[in-house]
């Protein structure tokens, strides 16, 4: 019983961070106004790119340092599509999924002679520890901004009444562009979780999590500590599914968490309240 | 000309040139790419045009990956107007996929064995679950009307016309499930003449019950269709892995797959309708009737689109659901009624690929179809023709990837890339063209 | 400000505009809907740039205008809908743009003492915790002149304030105006109110079509004249409408009441409409009719209480339903509720009715049928482009408005509900819309009206009922009504 409770603990850790650090970025965007369906792509992208540097040079910090360069790159192209270009932002989001399943593979394709996944050397691995650390201290640090700093005052005035805050003279662009360049880099932290731990990258491996970090936003209330919550209600569904699969058929095991995000979705419509321009890009009276 | 005249003719203009410039410049990037990777961009892009259109056989080819986007492209399509996202155009393929590969299977199957009503099906599953949900349903009904007929007679004598329909309504159930095995034997013959059309209909049924549950969760909640979509994609896909690792389902063999369906269940190829000339290069594809069958449906949603009053209400909802309802369009019904249409249209594209292509369910067809067909809704605009047209560049596009798979080193996975820099131009509308372009006077 | 020009694509919203404001008085900016004021004024807080002209601020020219330098050089701008953040309590809204941190944290106590002092002083008291959302609208406005004082306005633009108010609560804001201007500030009122110009502006300022046409002493002139200059020829302040004995009862509610998130918003309502009677309900916004309305109408479901239409209860009944039994509606909200922006002309005017012969058969569309009921229906009401399939987007708001009255007459209804009917219509189609309520009136329609605007009721109906809170305090014939007494009434004095 007590070694069950052991490894159910242990899974639900390993399955719940990767949900916080990307919940926590999605939350980001969120409270600005900007809806990121694209999480799961700029996970990917995170996990390709520090395990494909960490695979060439063996330095572990060397590939998440990288990795966030690069995510800082391409959230700030996504930023552009959605906020300057205004293209609608669901589907700007399915656009960036596709994007990082197609490049991730040919890159890997390209770096590791036609191969579609690849491994990382045990000494290129980092502990996954610190991710678990990283994403408890994020919680409250990002409670702290949010509440106490001009930065999230102002962010989240930019996702509540996006008139109101240009009228006070807040660029709702460039609140808007943080919020959306932080998600995606903190979803890249996210993803790099993965391979660190596997050992590996393989195709598609977020597996839709950044899905369910959508859901786990929405579970928790657009609040740090209740993503952190809710991703633990997750990271133990699939904890549950680990210890299941060697007693039920896989496939059904590998259902959990997808059913759990349907349930937990229709249970919660309704009692969360989103920000309150959500969606909806801001169209700025010409000048 | 009036303002309004030109300000139509200018709106239609912009309708066409977006998707073109966009795939223009995501094909110029590309370019890019290719060569910044060391390949010959015009081998490469050479490569990929001879591929999708350079002999019959390869037009043959591509028009065969054209068909389910045409599908799954109208599906999306159609749930835009309505003002829905329709992500899971590939679950619904899977289930419609799915249903016509067990009827199309199985019609033909028993309408060769003799002895149908004493099949084990009958005793170890039919009689047991029917008898359970019978009994089930037949508590409940007794339940509620003793306890609405003891406690508030007044509304018990109202609804006392539903109470009647509801225990027809059991009768005529009880009666076919106790004679289920008769008529099957009875009319197994006749399906077996039809069994094209009846697997037709099982995946758009199977489709539409798909795609419902998210529809009703939506209509009635307020839930979200995207996430839930996304999810029932995943359900879909680890649902058929399952079914084809059980002995019900799976044929014997290495391959994960169904049994093969009956020939007569087979969509004709189109080999057959063309002249003696091409014929022979066109054999060599799996393009089917169902490509015939797409267009048919794409003239169908146009119709159903601007002439009907359900699709007249579909695009109200879709435009402004608030002033939708205030005006007396049923909202939650017609988004209701969008989804399952949608997911019916899926569920055929997966119709035409068992019986017209793979002649057999078999595992991870189905990948990327969905998602592909979005990019073919998009770049489409959302309009049938658009849809037919778009299909056709992203059947070629997935047909050039395998010739560039077959003839040179560089990875297919370039398309995906094209794919989604496509969707991002056309998303991003007439904005980013209007700061890139000149002003037009 | 003088020469002013501002165009938006090709329409000029600002003509050789000219206004100069004297240091310490009370401007009134007058003129209609569309004249132009709201773009002047945005000019003058920075938000617009304009083509060409000039602005003197204290004698100091400036170029360049942005809405920190407006702030900068002592302008503040309070807007008619308000800017402000409803989850956000007033403090945060205050300091938002002009944040003061102590380290990495924000330090709002300075501003927090500021807002108690400057309530006491000028009578604006809230309370700094609280959340706007919670506040009531009178507060809220409070919270967007503190937010402009806070700042150090000096000289205050205010556009439309008191369209939220009522009578009372507009007496004691224009005490909070006299304050402001004996402690120094200056004061622009853009508005249309003319009685509230004549009681309160030093000076004032027509707009019409994008021009300034006239400046003014206020004590020189009288509400006829502003009127006159405002519109450009004489404009009739009544309505011609000859007394009809009313008919049967045609709509009777009789103890409606409705409840939400456990606030009473209307309570014991009972009311009679007689077939050949416009009944005008009065109320400043806010205090039940949008509920009232909607419930009416199917749109809101849980009204509780009879709803009888000649005898028939509608309760129950589903939007199409009570339409089919000859409701018809005018909605307040236009773009929300009445009509698709992005479909024609023609599809408008069937929707509603586009499930029905003449307009579809069989669940097929007679697009004949539309476009000649829409000829007819354009040529009749004077929808200008007359053009059916032309998409209604493109249309002015006051055209608009006519496709939806052009589409509930043609449903001849037995009872319709005019809410803000209209609400963002230019002077003609006010004119036009009238005249078909009267015609539907005269025809035996009973009528619903709902109206901010004292003047509108008083002229149109034949009987008044005041709502405020959710209940109906008065109710009674127009011609034993006073605006005063009405007043009174809508704030719950009676």
């Amino acid at each position: 019983m007590n070694e069950i409770l052991t490894v159910l603990t242990q899974y639900t850790v390993i399955g719940s961070t990767p949900l916080v650090l990307a919940g926590l970025g999605g939350l980001f965007s969120e409270k600005a106004g900007v809806i990121n369906i694209g999480l799961e792509g700029f996970m990917l992208f995170g996990a390709f790119f520090s395990a494909l540097v960490a695979a060439k040079t063996g330095n572990p910090l060397l590939a998440l340092f990288v990795s966030t360069a690069l995510l800082t790159v391409l959230g700030l192209v996504f930023a552009v599509f959605t906020v300057t270009l205004k293209a609608n932002q669901v589907v700007s989001g399915v656009a960036l999924n596709m994007l990082a399943s197609g490049l991730t593979l040919f890159l890997s394709q390209v770096f590791f002679d036609r191969h579609r996944s690849f491994t990382i050397p045990d000494e290129a691995k980092l502990d996954s520890g610190l991710f678990v650390v990283a994403a408890l201290l994020l919680v409250p640090l990002m409670t702290l901004v949010l509440d106490r700093t001009r930065l999230g005052l102002r962010l989240r005035a930019v996702g509540e009444n996006p008139r109101a805050a240009d009228t006070a003279g807040i660029s709702v662009t460039f609140y808007r562009y943080v919020g959306v360049t932080l998600s995606g880099v903190l979803a890249g932290f996210a993803g790099s979780f993965l391979p660190f731990y596997s050992g590996s990258f393989v195709k598609n491996m977020t597996a839709g999590r950044g899905f369910i970090a959508l859901a786990v936003l929405i579970f928790g209330k657009w609040r740090p500590a209740g993503v952190l919550g809710a991703a633990l209600v997750f990271g133990f569904a699939d904890a549950v599914q680990t210890l299941l699969s060697a007693h039920i058929p896989s496939q059904f095991a590998a259902m959990i968490p997808y059913v759990v995000t349907i349930v937990i979705l229709v249970g919660f419509i309704g009692r969360a309240v989103p920000p309150a321009a959500l969606g909806l890009p801001y169209e700025k009276e010409s000048k | 000309m009036t303002s309004v005249r030109v300000r139509k003719k200018k709106h239609l203009f912009e309708l066409v040139a977006l998707p073109c410039l966009s795939v223009a410049l995501a094909f110029a990037i590309g370019f890019v790419l290719v060569w910044a990777f060391g390949f010959d961009p015009f081998e490469v892009y050479g490569v990929l045009l001879s591929g999708a259109f350079g002999s019959v056989e390869n037009l043959g080819w591509t028009l065969q990956n054209t068909t389910p986007l045409i599908f799954t492209g109208l599906s999306v399509a159609l749930a835009f107007r309505a003002g829905l996202f329709n992500i899971g155009a590939e679950g619904q393929l899977v289930a419609g996929a799915f249903a016509a590969g067990l009827v199309g299977w199985l019609v033909p199957e028993l309408a060769t064995r003799p002895n149908l009503t004493r099949l084990p099906f009958w005793k170890s599953v039919w009689f047991p679950f029917g008898a359970f949900t019978l009994s089930a349903w037949a508590l409940v009904l007794m339940i509620w009307v003793l306890r609405v007929a003891f406690t508030d007679p007044v509304r018990f004598r109202a609804r006392l016309s539903t109470v009647a329909r509801s225990l027809v309504a059991f009768g005529l159930v009880s009666i076919l499930w106790l004679t289920a095995p008769e008529i099957l034997a009875a009319f197994i013959g006749i399906a077996a003449q039809f069994v094209i059309p009846l697997s037709l209909i099982a995946a758009a049924l199977a489709g539409a019950a798909w795609a419902a549950i998210p529809g009703i969760l939506r209509a009635r909640l307020g839930v979200s269709e995207v996430i839930n979509t996304i999810m029932f994609n995943f359900l879909a896909s680890y649902m058929a892995s399952y079914l084809l690792t059980t002995a019900t389902f799976k044929a014997p063999g290495s391959v994960p797959q169904t049994p093969r369906i009956g020939v007569q269940a087979e969509l004709a190829s189109l080999a057959s309708f063309v002249p003696a000339s091409i014929q022979h290069d066109l054999a060599a594809t799996r393009l089917n009737v169902g490509f015939l069958l797409g267009i048919v449906l794409a003239v169908g949603v146009g119709i159903l689109l601007w002439r009907t009053t359900a699709g007249f209400e579909l695009r109200a909802v879709g435009g402004n659901a608030e002033a939708a309802r205030a005006q007396g369009i049923p909202v939650g019904k017609s988004i209701v009624i969008a989804m399952c249409l949608s997911g019916a249209l899926a569920g055929l594209g997966g119709a035409e690929q068992v019986l017209g292509v793979h002649h057999a369910f078999v595992k991870d067809f189905w990948t990327g179809l969905g998602f592909t067909g979005i990019a073919v809704a998009l770049v489409g605009q959302n309009h049938p023709l658009g849809v037919v047209v778009s299909a056709v560049l992203f059947g070629a596009l997935q047909n050039g990837a395998v010739e560039i798979d077959m003839m040179t080193l560089f990875p297919r996975e370039l398309i995906l890339v094209l794919q989604a820099l496509i969707i991002f131009f056309v998303a991003s509308g007439s904005m980013m063209w209007r700061t890139i372009l000149p002003r037009r006077s | 400000m003088i020469g002013i020009h501002k165009s938006f694509k090709r329409v000029t919203a600002n003509h050789d505009a000219s206004l100069s404001v004297r240091r310490g008085e009370i401007h009134a900016l007058v003129g209609e809907n569309g004249a132009g004021k709201s773009t002047l004024m945005n000019i003058l807080y920075g938000l617009y740039r304009p083509e060409k002209g000039q602005i003197r601020i204290f004698g100091e020219p400036i170029l360049d205008l942005s809405p920190t330098q407006a702030v900068q050089k002592g302008i503040g701008m309070v807007h008619q809908h308000f800017m402000l953040i409803p989850p956000f309590t007033v403090l945060d809204n205050v300091i938002l743009g002009i944040e003061e941190s102590k380290g990495l944290f924000l330090d709002s106590s300075r501003i927090e003492r500021q807002i108690v002092e400057l309530g006491e002083r000028y009578g604006l008291k809230v309370d700094p915790k609280a959340r706007v959302e919670d506040l009531p609208v009178l507060l809220q406005q409070r919270v967007e002149i503190l937010k402009v004082l806070v700042r150090g306005a000096k000289i205050l633009i205010l556009d439309e304030p008191t369209a939220v108010l009522t009578p009372q609560e507009v007496d004691e804001f224009f005490k909070i105006l006299r304050t402001l201007r004996e402690l120094g500030s200056t004061i622009i009122l853009i508005t249309h109110k003319l009685k509230e110009v004549k009681a309160l502006s030093d000076r004032l300022t027509i707009m019409r079509g994008g021009a300034t046409v006239a400046s003014a002493e206020t004590s020189d002139v009288n509400e006829e004249e502003i009127a006159q200059m405002m519109v450009g020829r004489p404009v009739r302040f009544a309505v011609e409408k000859e007394h009809r004995p009313p008919g049967d009862v045609r709509l009777a509610l009789k103890n409606v009441s409705y409840r939400e998130k456990g606030r009473t918003i209307l309570e014991g309502i009972d009311l009679e409409i007689r077939s050949g009677e416009i009944l005008g309900l009065a109320g400043v916004a806010g205090n039940g009719q949008s509920e009232l309305v909607l419930g009416l109408m199917g749109i809101l479901p849980d009204l509780k209480g009879e709803i009888l239409l000649d005898g028939r209860s509608l309760s129950g009944l589903s939007i199409r339903a009570r339409s089919e039994q000859g409701v018809a509606y005018i909605p307040e909200d236009r773009l929300k509720h009445a009509v698709l922006t992005d479909y024609s002309i023609e599809d408008n005017l069937v929707l509603g009715t586009h499930h029905r012969p003449p307009s579809s058969a069989w669940g097929w569309l007679d697009r004949q049928a539309i476009r000649s009921g829409a000829e007819n229906l354009v040529a009749e009401f004077d929808i200008r482009p007359p053009i059916p399939d032309a998409p209604v987007r493109h249309l002015s708001g006051g055209n608009q408005q006519k496709v939806v009255v052009a589409r509930e007459c043609s449903k001849e209804p037995r009872f319709l509900i005019a809410a803000l009917p209209t609400r963002g219509v230019d002077i003609g189609a006010i004119e036009f819309i009238h005249q078909r309520l009267i015609e539907l009136r005269n025809r035996g329609v009973a009528i619903l009206l709902v109206a901010s605007e004292l003047s509108e009721i008083l002229s149109l109906s034949d009987r008044i009922a005041v709502l405020y809170r959710g209940r109906i305090v008065k109710i009674l014939p127009t011609e034993e009504a006073t605006e005063s007494g009405l007043g009174l009434a809508m704030a719950g004095v009676v």
